[in-house]
């Protein structure tokens, strides 16, 4: 049985709670293991959040941002139970795949301060993929338990 | 997200509770100006309670690890699980930080 569901969000810091939540309701009893919900709302979070920080950044005087939309789907296929999300905003073409690796130094003094939230998406997702549709930003994520 | 601190002779013990996301982070960061902006340079985070973490979140423990160590201090971590732990694990934060089992333990490290 899926379960599936979507919204549309203006890409502001405070549309990114009820995203999660929404993705919390659909996935609900998907995964045995409650981490798992925690990490693919996670990855979620970093990718909202690089959508209001960068996607619509004062592009040409515009005041309103553009909005977000998440599209998520719990499913069981023969080989796992998985989460499906995808993000779609209108905003300058970004691929947050080709961004550089973060630094991770043995210590804390090396590390860099930011960069992490793109380096825990690629980490948690089974699968990622980018695509630039109709001028859209269009990002999938699939979501299974690495522990089961 | 929920903190209660409390001083463990001149270490800062902090129980952190609920989520440590982008919407909690900059309350917490304006805490960790507060204690190190007061002096208090040794830290442990007691995470039992703590059910969610972003990388926001690792961001405020990264910049107080950094802080505390330039006055000559540290951080320890106890009683990670869970998700948060998964999520420390894949950022190499047990190669960059001390993480206790327990409370006890943390505090012998300071």
């Amino acid at each position: 049985m899926n379960t599936q569901a979507s919204m549309t969000l203006p890409a502001r810091i405070e549309s990114i709670r009820p995203l999660r939540e929404m993705l919390r309701e659909t996935a609900a009893g998907l995964f045995p293991n409650s981490s798992d919900l925690g990490m693919a709302e996670m990855a979620l979070e970093e990718v909202l959040t690089n959508i209001v920080d960068h996607a619509y950044a004062r592009e040409s005087g515009r005041n309103e941002p553009g909005d977000m939309k998440v599209e998520v789907r719990a499913e069981h296929t023969s080989e796992a139970a998985q989460l499906v999300i995808t993000i779609t905003d209108q905003g300058r073409a970004f691929d947050p795949l080709a961004a550089p690796e973060p630094v991770l130094g043995d210590s804390v003094e090396d590390v860099a301060v930011g960069g992490l939230g793109i380096h825990l998406v690629r980490k948690t997702m089974h699968q990622v993929r980018y695509t630039r549709e109709d001028d859209c930003n269009v990002l999938t994520m699939i979501y299974r338990p690495r522990h089961s | 997200m929920d903190i209660k601190t409390r001083k463990q002779g001149d270490v800062m013990v902090v129980n952190i509770g609920g989520n440590l996301d982008g919407e909690a982070a900059p309350e917490f960061q304006e805490l960790i100006e507060h204690w190190t902006g007061k002096d208090e340079k040794k830290f442990v985070i007691d995470a039992e309670k703590l059910d969610y973490i972003s990388s926001s979140g690792l961001r405020c423990f990264i910049i107080l690890s950094k802080t505390a160590k330039a006055m000559g201090g540290n951080v320890v971590f106890c009683n990670v699980k869970g998700m948060v732990q998964e999520i420390f694990d894949i950022s190499n934060f047990p190669a960059m930080f001390s993480i206790e089992e327990n409370l006890e333990d943390a505090l012998k490290q300071l």
